[in-house]
């Protein structure tokens, strides 16, 4: 991929419309040339701008009605004018479901947090599901060939090189270095391939940080569906019933916090509690995993310990995930907050 | 008297079926008709239209695909075909644009040297301009922009309610939002906000220009 690319499919990538390839080479390039970071931070700032604009209101509550009314001349073919039936009639008939936001999220945090993968480039709402933990290492990388660079990142690195790109991903432990180089090559594992304590210790989340179950849980906040309870009092109570032993709320109010309302609902094969909150004037969804194999449930799915030990940090279509655990809940959290904001709102800082 | 009742049920039976599969759509197409005609009543007026023609023709929706993506077709072609008998809004053949347009607009926001200027020109101040450069598209980048930025829908579901390949969807919008961020960016050069970019016709950096931002770059370092 080269700087041309970039400027060309600026927005087919901020559309979401790349297949996972295609946004990692892309990805990687704009992580690896600042001038092409810019550009996309500054198509996403304008394409946000334009949806930001063109939200709308639902519909009137009488539309419902007038177009039943519409519905009923057309198919009873009596050829009453449509614009004759009485708004009496549409008056009286169902109320637009109001389009409300609602959060998927919950989970009470316990431990200290440790962001480990993630690092959001500028200020730019671009998704990199997986990023250098530093982009400095990159610059550190650039020259080096592959096999000093395993020797550097030992033990047990694994240096891939893209075949369609200049672009080759090293991953070592938590972290992950990508550098463009000068040819295209093929395809190779250096080092000591896949490592198993790699995959352990950032096990704890795999089982929710699955490329499927991120996407259900942006696009679960992006179009929420409507509460089953709402305010903070009758959330409080209705959880005690819904899901007894986890009736804590995931994050507390205040400070520019507000609990608005929350449903059960599930998400990737688990079942969750989704709560939606508003902080700082953004929406905020956050998803309780509620355990599996209670009653018609019968077949757990693998669902991340609830050891509290730390904050993973996702970047999906330019919104931030925080998955942690919290007073011995999974929980994740969507918003286009950043992440160091996300992660102040579920453990706020003492002095508050 | 059985067989007049017998029919009766199994319309409407056809009837549930077919608002419980579009009735929920209503706010989104509402959404899109304000867009799209630009006053409530219109509006209105379109969302009715395109439910009467859906119900008509529902016998041709097959149960299980896109039911979302062939309503806002059947109200993008009813639209099209207001817009065609009011010639009020003359079409413009999309594709037919020069592509010369296409890359000074690139080189006016691609080419990386401008002052961030969305946080201004998206805050308020450029906020009616942005109306404005929607309106000034023609009717087929517009609406191609709607589905994608307002209805969030795929490429491939717009080439769906639109009828063209994903290729003329692809480049549509990005016409589309390219043709706007330039228009936005004339607008905030008129108003003040911010200077005019130092791009000269071709989309060439005059020297003078270059070098001045190298001193200022180093006198900033």
């Amino acid at each position: 991929m080269i700087c041309d690319d970039v400027r060309k499919y600026d927005y087919t990538y901020l559309d979401d419309e790349f297949d996972r390839r295609e946004r990692a080479e892309f990805e990687a390039h704009i992580t690896a040339c600042p001038p092409c970071r810019d550009h996309v931070a500054r198509a996403a700032r304008f394409r946000e701008g334009v949806r930001k604009h063109l939200r709308c209101d639902e519909a009137p509550s009488h539309l419902r009605g007038r177009v039943c009314a519409g519905l009923d001349a057309a198919e009873g073919g009596h050829g009453m004018p449509r614009w004759a039936i009485p708004l009496a009639l549409a008056a009286s008939l169902g109320v637009v479901t109001v389009g409300w936001q609602y959060v998927v999220e919950t989970a009470p945090a316990g431990g200290s947090m440790i962001g480990h993968v993630g690092g959001r480039v500028a200020a730019a709402p671009v998704k990199l599901v997986v990023t250098p933990t530093k982009v400095a290492g990159v610059t550190g990388v650039r020259n080096s060939d592959p096999k000093r660079m395993a020797r550097r990142y030992k033990p047990a690195m694994r240096v891939t090189r893209s075949l369609r790109s200049n672009v080759e991903y090293c991953e070592s432990e938590n972290k992950m270095a990508v550098r463009q180089v000068e040819h295209v090559g093929s395809t190779e594992v250096i080092g000591g391939g896949v490592n198993d304590d790699f995959l352990a210790k950032d096990g704890q989340y795999e089982a929710i940080r699955t490329a499927a179950n991120l996407r259900a849980l942006v696009s679960s906040h992006r179009r929420p569906l409507p509460p089953e309870v709402a305010g903070t009092a009758r959330v409080q109570d209705w959880l005690r019933r819904a899901a007894p032993g986890h009736s804590a709320l995931p994050i507390a109010e205040g400070a520019g916090v507000r609990l608005l309302g929350a449903r059960l609902g599930h998400l990737g094969g688990h079942r969750v509690v989704a709560f939606r909150y508003r902080a700082f004037d953004k929406p905020v969804t956050v998803v309780r995993y509620l355990p599996a194999g209670r009653g018609d449930d019968d077949r757990p799915e693998p669902m991340p310990s609830a050891q509290p030990n730390g904050a993973v940090r996702d970047l999906v279509a330019g919104y931030s995930v925080v998955h942690t655990a919290k007073n011995g809940d999974v929980l994740s959290i969507v918003s286009e907050l950043e992440h160091q904001a996300l992660l102040g709102i579920i453990e706020p800082p003492s002095f508050l | 008297m059985l067989g007049i009742f017998g029919q009766d049920r199994a319309k409407s039976k056809a009837r549930r079926e077919f608002e419980k599969e579009a009735m929920p759509h209503l706010d989104a197409l509402y959404g899109y008709a304000m867009h799209l005609s630009r006053n409530p009543a219109d509006a209105e007026d379109l969302v009715q239209e395109t439910y009467i023609k859906a119900l008509k023709n529902h016998h041709r929706y097959q149960p299980g695909t896109n039911c979302r993506a062939w309503m806002f077709r059947i109200m993008t072609n009813t639209f099209f075909n207001i817009v065609r008998a009011k010639k009020r809004r003359p079409m413009v053949e999309a594709d037919a644009l020069p592509d010369i347009e296409m890359q000074v607009a690139e080189h006016h926001q691609g080419s990386g040297i401008y002052r961030p200027l969305e946080e201004q020109l998206l805050d308020g101040v450029i906020s009616t301009h942005m109306q404005e450069a929607i309106d000034s598209l023609p009717e087929d980048f517009r609406t191609v922009l709607l589905l994608a930025d307002l209805e969030d829908f795929s490429y491939k579901e717009i080439a769906e309610v639109m009828g063209c390949p994903v290729g003329t969807v692809m480049s549509r919008l990005y016409r589309a939002r390219r043709q706007m961020q330039r228009k936005l960016l004339d607008h905030a050069v008129n108003e003040g906000i911010v200077e005019r970019p130092e791009v000269n016709e071709d989309g060439v950096i005059p020297m003078d220009a270059f070098r001045l931002r190298g001193k200022r770059a180093k006198k900033a370092g």
